[in-house]
């Protein structure tokens, strides 16, 4: 018996630490991300001013891609039950997605069910299959395995149910059964930051870039280092480190931060994928007395990361409201069901580069 | 004086014999090759020529820093652990626990209110835990596993599914408990310490910590002879609450910052850090020294593949590979097979 418990005690710290494995040892799995962004024209010149708040759709639109219409309220909803089914309503900027969502639509008359999935994907497609047997008027769907949802989607538009993604497009094959999807162009958002950080930098001289990123396998995340390191793969001057993921955790961030300094000190450029982490790597670089000589770059638009853009800690940061996709996404649903008619496929939400040039305006407009 | 020298070389290797059998001594062994294979693999990765990488003081005293309150729940965890049971919901109730924090320094900006509320609530939340499990008798695995999901969805109440972020000019007094330095001592090592010390103490030194001991690897034996098993797993749980309550408070003094889901998941790096140190998850056996070299050894894991810039999967990977080498050999020693045999 004596043995028998030793054995199941290697048992379970093995799979304790395939757990940890798999969970990377910190947060739980797929939050929503923690901010998001539209597309939209960057930047600025070397001089690193003219940043300015952009509709992404305006500098990009095409057929299948449009400026979201935010004025929700001109829609009518009464009478609609939406189900509405998230990743994760833990992440600060994706759960905000949902509860502004709920508010929004409930304001128009409509009855909202949602579903929170916990960080299980999974679920995602579960809880999805659960709405489709209620036979909502409308789903919408905020992350999830992005090729599970095909599957999803296919089975609500086979039951004649239209399906909306928040922020996350489906997988390949799967539009045809979306009606839309509504927010930003993750991945040409950090590909703009990166044209930023050429422009702003140059390409004369040596830089080693970290970067700071959420959950290696959360999509939000997956695209913006996609159109960061792509966009930095034309420039051989700019040697990336690799992504350290902190999670949802600016603690870890920081610890990432520190270990960088210690075994890359020749690190001058930071690339945060969330501004909450990103948090993390500046307060590390402000123990390491590196505050100016390392140029930081983030997204999500976070209060405390305006400030420091105004301090000069943050060379820039991009804010995408939240609020603006739940916005749309009140008004893509409106739209559909006042005439039938199919908005774009791609509704764009506004985005802001904030720089020092303009973060003070902007300051009291963060959403958290 | 012959006998003397005998006598003398048995204490000698009794004290060797108790070294090599102490709680988490393997790992001990296997933590300072690995480092030194970090330190070996980056001077190869930089070229050599430019002095110690790894093994800098610096270095080592930012992995500590870094498994500061992972440790600190640890040590928690370790009482509970010992005694048979165990606690899943420390990753919850540190992410509540910081929400609760910022929420009051955010609100009152009184460093009392966000210290003692925050390890008062620690200590409550420990009490809820323990007892449900000592004195209703349930299963601590299912129990925490269930509170875990009610301190989630508190913390999402308390800070309303947002990031919390304390102001920077919040109270000094308060800031102090997670900055302050001492000479070139973070007072973040100076809480891991005085954490370790003090629960070592009441496990290796007082009547409680034998009594734990004795529940977790005889709980029938313990409970016909007079010990208050109850009331002792109910005190465990409240440890490791309020040692939840501390790491959350040291954590927002430090970062400022609280996300709702910010330390999800923590409870399995603090479960295996316990049981990396030697400690048994059927009970009885464990130490606080052994939790710390766990803790370290995990730091420095974490900090080595960081700084040998591999990617996060390779990570992973090597990670779990090593945690179940370094796992294998403490049971199969503690299970009498030599794994070095003397040559004849």
């Amino acid at each position: 018996m004596k043995k028998m418990s030793k054995v199941l005690s290697l048992a379970l710290a093995g799979i304790m630490a395939a757990s940890l494995a798999a969970c990377g040892g910190a947060a739980s799995s797929n939050s929503g991300g923690a901010s998001g962004s539209a597309s939209g024209s960057a930047a600025s010149g070397a001089s690193g001013s003219a940043v300015t708040t952009t509709a992404s759709g305006a500098s990009t639109a095409s057929g299948d891609e449009a400026d979201a219409d935010l004025n929700y309220q001109n829609y009518d909803l009464s009478g609609k039950t939406i189900g509405y089914v998230t990743i994760n309503s833990a992440a600060p900027w994706g759960g905000r997605i949902g509860t502004m969502f709920q508010q929004y639509a409930e304001e128009q008359g409509a009855k909202v069910q949602v579903l929170d999935a916990q960080a299980d994907v999974d679920k995602v497609s579960e809880y999805c299959q659960q709405m489709i047997d209620a036979n909502v008027d409308a789903l919408v769907i905020f992350g999830g395995d992005v090729d599970a949802n095909v599957e999803i989607a296919k089975n609500a538009d086979d039951a004649g149910i239209p399906v909306f993604m928040a922020a996350l497009d489906v997988g390949d094959g799967g539009q045809q059964y979306v009606k839309a999807v509504v927010g930003p162009d993750q991945e040409k958002m950090c590909a703009d930051i990166a044209k930023y950080v050429v422009e702003q930098n140059g390409t004369d001289q040596d830089f080693t870039v970290a970067q700071i990123s959420g959950v290696p396998f959360l999509e939000d995340y997956i695209e913006r280092e996609r159109g960061f390191q792509t966009y930095m793969k034309d420039y051989p001057n700019y040697t990336l480190l690799e992504p350290q993921y902190a999670y949802s955790n600016r603690d870890d961030a920081k610890g990432y931060m520190t270990d960088i300094l210690n075994s890359h000190p020749e690190t001058n450029i930071v690339m945060g994928y969330d501004d909450d982490l990103t948090m993390g790597a500046v307060q590390a670089i402000d123990e390491a007395g590196k505050t100016g000589d390392i140029k930081v770059y983030s997204l999500t638009g976070q209060k405390d990361a305006i400030q420091a853009v105004i301090d000069g800690k943050i060379e820039m940061t991009v804010m995408n409201r939240a609020d603006n996709i739940s916005a749309g996404l009140v008004s893509a649903i409106g739209t559909y069901f006042k005439d039938g008619s199919e908005p774009a496929y791609y509704l764009r939400t506004p985005l802001t580069y904030i720089t020092k040039d303009n973060a003070e305006q902007y300051l009291d407009q963060a959403e958290f | 004086m012959a006998d003397m020298k005998a006598k003398k070389k048995g204490q000698e290797n009794s004290r060797w014999q108790r070294f090599i059998h102490a709680d988490g001594v393997s790992v001990f062994f296997a933590m300072i090759v690995v480092a030194i294979l970090f330190e070996i693999i980056l001077q190869v990765m930089r070229g050599g020529g430019g002095g110690l990488i790894f093994l800098t003081p610096a270095n080592l005293a930012s992995i500590l820093r870094q498994q500061l309150y992972v440790g600190i729940i640890a040590f928690g965890m370790t009482l509970v652990m010992i005694t048979g049971e165990i606690d899943l919901s420390v990753g919850y109730q540190l992410t509540m626990l910081c929400s609760i924090c910022a929420l009051f320094m955010i609100k009152t900006n009184n460093a009392f209110v966000g210290i003692v509320g925050t390890i008062g609530i620690g200590i409550l939340c420990g009490f809820v835990n323990g007892w449900l499990v000592s004195y209703l008798r349930l299963n601590s695995f299912i129990t925490t596993l269930g509170m875990s999901s009610v301190y989630s969805a508190l913390a999402l109440m308390v800070s309303a599914g947002t990031v919390l972020v304390i102001p920077n000019d919040c109270s000094p007094a308060f800031q102090w408990f997670g900055t302050a330095k001492f000479g070139p001592i973070s007072i973040l090592i100076v809480w891991f310490i005085i954490v370790a010390v003090v629960l070592g103490f009441i496990l290796s030194r007082t009547v409680y910590g034998q009594q734990m001991y004795i529940i977790g690897s005889n709980p029938i034996a313990a409970k016909f002879s007079g010990i208050h098993y109850k009331r002792n797993k109910l005190i465990a749980y409240m440890i490791v609450g309020a040692c939840c309550g501390l790491a959350a408070v040291v954590m927002m003094a430090n970062v400022k910052s609280s996300n709702p889901q910010s330390s999800s998941g923590t409870e399995m790096e603090v479960i295996l850090c316990v049981v990396l140190g030697g400690c048994a998850v059927t009970g009885g056996k464990g130490s606080v020294w052994g939790t710390i070299i766990g803790v370290l050894f995990y730091g420095v894991l974490n900090t080595g593949f960081t700084m040998m810039n591999l990617t996060e999967y390779m990570r992973w990977i090597i990670m779990g590979l090593i945690m179940v080498l370094v796992l294998s050999m403490d049971v199969l020693q503690e299970r009498g097979v030599k794994l070095w045999k003397k040559k004849a």
